[in-house]
């Protein structure tokens, strides 16, 4: 996440959240229904608003970073048809309580889409999660399990990294559905030299089949090269796979969806790193989930490791009594390369209020 | 001024790789276009409708099934490439398809399916009288409510010979050529439901008055047209499960109001309506919620007659 305002308090991001909702033009604090033309309060055309918040509880064994009560992450999402050019979204996270006594405010994402683009294509521009992986395109209230998995960590971050520039899609008309995606941005994400005027180019290959009437496989593959120190390229390589089936004749039938996701990190002079995971994630009753994930990841020798590899293993069962809300519980095992193995046991409330966007497929 | 380097270490061969796929792609001829409309429907009785009043102009597919809930549709991939290749869709609106919808569009990137285009059609804007319009505040302490009104229009006949001179008058616009055609059939089609409306009405003509219980607000409209009394829901509130508690109460309600009928939709919980039927002595009624939600109802008239004969079945 990029802080905007850090403090070693949480209060000033607080504020900030409390100040947007009261002050944002027909924000979630009560508004005016109409309005006139003489006033300027008509809240006819504001945006579409919702607000996500993540409340996290936690323990572990040996106590660490994951102990204690937080709030996690909220997530102030707007999106709107700006004018017949363009649509915008915008995603604020407020981290009120971080672990590293950083709280903030960021934009993780905020750009414009044009509409009206000829048949098959996107472009959007702004700032967005780069297409880099499927699990670096969700944000936190979106996360399979509690945290990203290790590998993902390790790699890329504990949040999705986004960055600055502009995005081009092709969907060409195939037996199949393909999204051709291509990214060009400022580099200044945190995975590449920030300081660099080299730009970073970013591209992923989605492919989506119908499997039956119930289910839909997907393969994807992405690569993200930019600039590091010394004129050097970083490129980090990926490739994931998903399958989602559920029952169609029920409206709370059962839900399976399995994803796995492969990472390289390449830097010429240095050994390749590389992690994966996957995760199954089952809903088996109407307001009852239940997941599990392993991650897998390896790491540059520097003589502190006990070895070159780390593991993690997780078990989630989730109660989602509506759409809006979730109460998410989880027990982790890690074995890392450094220190010693860790078990953890986190609870999760996640819950949304106002009108917000689907999640795309 | 920023500058843009290409990698020139092992990383350059997969963005090449990547840049000379796109092109390719970008290269590969679209599907061929016949002279007929494409049009894609959210539901299975818009698809019918426009079938009958289209007649061979046009070609038709859903995307919901019959035996699916229209509210909690998962996207796939081919109803993407449907939406991209469509020169119109017809969709229920009143949020019904908020849940999937919008995304599948954005993946579709069909410039004729943006907002304020002739390609999209809302089809409850044909309907005059909604149901359930909330007329103060609203908020999802009602449980998942549709603050535009209830969405499930078309199972009341009425609504359907509205939105079938919806679609004509759109077809016409979008196929000129073919505008006579379509005004044609339209008034056929309003002929032939004005005297099936009629049939039903008077075969429903008992149910007048009936106390009813349904699973989930689906059958507003049928009631409302056929008379019947709603007075109560398995569901605590629209998309919340029911209580032990609110089944007591519920089953309390039932035996004071001599309840005879649960209509419950075949992709909700049956065995629930069922259970509860066998406490009151009321008849569960497992009724399609679409076109297509069980055999022998494969287009919007039989839908609709089937629906009422099962109402008076005994």
């Amino acid at each position: 996440m990029t802080i905007l305002n850090g403090t070693r308090h949480g209060v000033p991001a607080l504020a900030a959240l409390v100040t947007f909702l009261l002050f944002f033009p027909g924000g979630l604090a009560a508004a005016p229904v109409g309005g006139s033309t003489a006033t300027g309060t008509s809240n006819k055309m504001n945006p579409a608003l919702s607000l996500n918040g993540l409340f996290l509880a936690g323990w572990s064994d040996p106590a660490g970073s994951a102990d204690g009560i937080k709030a996690q992450e909220f997530e102030l999402v707007a999106s709107s048809i700006v004018d017949p050019y363009f649509k915008a979204f915008a995603n604020v996270a407020f981290d009120p309580d971080p672990a590293g006594g950083e709280a903030g405010v960021a934009v993780e994402e905020g750009y414009v889409r044009v509409l009206g683009m000829p048949e098959g294509f996107g472009l959007r521009g702004g700032r967005f999660y780069l297409p880099m992986g499927r699990h670096n395109q969700l944000h936190s209230h979106q996360f399979p399990l509690i945290n990203a998995p290790r590998a993902v960590q390790r790699t890329l971050g504990d949040e999705s990294v986004g960055d600055v520039g502009v995005e081009l899609e092709y969907a060409p008309l195939l037996p199949w559905y393909v999204n051709v995606r291509l990214t060009g941005t400022d580099g200044a994400n945190g995975l590449f030299d920030g300081e660099s005027r080299d730009m970073a180019a970013g591209a992923r290959l989605e492919n989506l089949w119908d499997v039956g009437e119930s289910a839909t496989f997907e393969v994807a593959g992405s690569v993200l090269n930019g600039p590091i120190p010394d004129g050097d390229r970083r490129t980090l390589y990926g490739a994931d796979a998903r399958l989602k089936w559920h029952d169609p004749r029920k409206t709370y039938g059962k839900v399976v969806t399995w994803t796995n996701e492969l990472l390289v990190d390449h830097v010429p002079g240095r050994k390749d790193v590389s992690g994966a995971y996957s995760i199954l994630q089952v809903r088996f009753a109407r307001l009852w989930w239940a997941g599990a994930g392993y991650s897998w990841d390896s790491l540059v020798p520097d003589g502190l490791a006990r070895r070159t590899s780390e593991n993690e293993a997780r078990l989630q069962l989730a109660w989602v009594p509506s759409e809006f809300s979730a109460v998410r519980g989880e027990i982790g095992w890690t074995d890392p390369a450094e220190g010693d193995r860790e078990l953890t046991a986190q609870l999760q409330l996640n819950f949304t209020i106002g009108a917000h966007p689907a999640h795309k497929y | 001024m920023f500058q843009f380097a290409i990698p020139r270490g092992s990383g350059s061969s997969t963005v090449r790789a990547v840049v000379f796929l796109t092109m390719l792609t970008i290269l590969v001829p679209g599907a061929a276009r016949a002279g007929k409309l494409k049009i894609v429907t959210t539901l299975p009785s818009l698809a019918s409708i426009t079938k009958t009043i289209g007649g061979d102009r046009v070609e038709v597919t859903a995307i919901c099934k019959g035996y699916e809930d229209p509210h909690y549709i998962q996207p796939k991939p081919s109803y993407s490439r449907r939406l991209r290749k469509a020169d119109l869709l017809i969709f229920s609106g009143l949020e019904l398809e908020v849940g999937w919808l919008p995304p599948l569009l954005e993946t579709a990137r069909n410039s004729k399916l943006t907002p304020g285009a002739p390609g999209l059609l809302e089809a409850s804007t044909a309907v005059e009288h909604k149901l359930e319009v909330p007329t103060g505040d609203v908020s999802r302490s009602e449980g998942d409510i549709h603050p535009f009104g209830n969405p499930h229009f078309m199972v009341d006949p009425r609504n359907g010979m509205a939105v079938a001179a919806l679609i004509a008058d759109r077809l016409a616009e979008l196929d000129p050529e073919g505008a006579d055609a379509y005004r044609s059939r339209a008034e056929t089609y309003r002929g032939e439901l004005t005297k099936r409306i009629a049939e039903w009405e008077s075969l429903a003509a008992p149910l007048r008055g009936t106390p009813v219980v349904a699973y989930h607000k689906q059958w507003e409209y049928l009631t409302e047209w056929l008379g019947m009394e709603t007075v109560g829901y398995i569901e605590r509130k629209p998309g919340i499960p029911p209580t032990p508690r609110h089944v007591t109460d519920l089953v309390r309600t039932m035996n004071t109001r001599e309840v005879s009928l649960i209509l419950v939709a075949t992709f909700m919980d049956e065995d629930a309506a069922k259970d509860i039927g066998g406490k009151t002595g009321a008849r569960a009624v497992v009724l399609p919620a679409e076109v297509g939600g069980v055999d022998g109802t494969d287009t919007y008239v039989a839908w609709i007659d089937h629906v009422v004969r099962e109402l008076v079945a005994e």
